[in-house]
């Protein structure tokens, strides 16, 4: 496949790493991930896109959905991502100034630097 | 419709399966390299031309996309990718693209990333000059 998700709980957060591209033919399987984890009791996502390779318009409708989702639940959901290719897709649309873009996983969680 | 193709040009026509957008995008980006595309502007033609193939292939009546990729007009030193398919008369889409919302965003994408997009009610064509 041309997509790989993980997801998995890091204390209140729930990370669903996407591997792969993201574009109209496999954007609804991370529209699912995203949906079953919400439905499983997540509010707080971060999708950690550090092994994402292509990303379009279909996914960032996916992600721009999620975000909405999730916010009508006091929730949020953040991105982690650091590859100029991608960054610049949300740059283009206006996107970086509705995500909070991290550039590391441990950034995004807060376990950057010492040990809390 | 009619396709008017040079030498050096590449036609491609896919069926309207979303699986198709990336082989698309794939030939898009081997023939940018060809033409002398940096590879950044590879990358960007990749976004670009992944975008009017989505759009064209949720608006064509049997579903089936034509490119036609390769150099402009001789001593321009552009790349041109021409994307049929059915677009609506206004040549926006009227309706849901795939993913609501998401219109908006590949239009901004294809201005942002193409160096030249015009969209009549036949095509997209998407051009780029291929000195960086």
């Amino acid at each position: 496949m041309d997509l790989s998700l993980a997801t998995r709980p890091e204390g209140d957060r729930t990370v669903v790493e996407v591997g792969g591209e993201i574009d109209v033919y496999t954007a609804p399987q991370l529209r699912s991930a995203l949906n079953d984890a919400v439905a499983d009791g997540a509010r707080h996502l971060v999708v950690d896109m550090t092994g994402t390779e292509f990303l379009d318009s279909t996914g960032l409708g996916v992600l721009v959905g999620g975000l909405k989702r999730v916010r009508t639940m006091d929730g949020d959901l953040e991105l982690v991502c650091s590859s100029e290719k991608i960054l610049k897709v949300f740059r283009i649309t206006g996107l970086t100034k509705v995500f909070t873009i991290h550039p590391t996983i441990d950034e995004a969680l807060g376990t950057a630097g010492t040990t809390p | 419709m009619s396709t008017t193709a040079g030498a050096h040009d590449v036609v491609l026509r896919v069926g309207g399966s979303p699986e198709n957008v990336r082989t698309a995008r794939l030939v898009a980006a081997a023939v940018a390299r060809r033409e002398g595309l940096p590879e950044d502007r590879v990358d960007e033609v990749r976004i670009a031309v992944g975008e009017a193939v989505t759009w064209a292939m949720h608006t064509a009546a049997d579903h089936v996309v034509e490119l036609v990729l390769g150099p402009g007009e001789a001593g321009t030193g552009t790349f041109v990718v021409r994307v049929a398919g059915g677009l609506s008369p206004t040549g926006v889409p009227d309706g849901d693209t795939i993913g609501s919302g998401s219109d908006g965003l590949a239009l901004a994408l294809l201005r942002g990333l193409a160096d030249r997009v015009v969209i009549t009610g036949q095509a997209t064509v998407l051009t780029w000059s291929a000195a960086s």
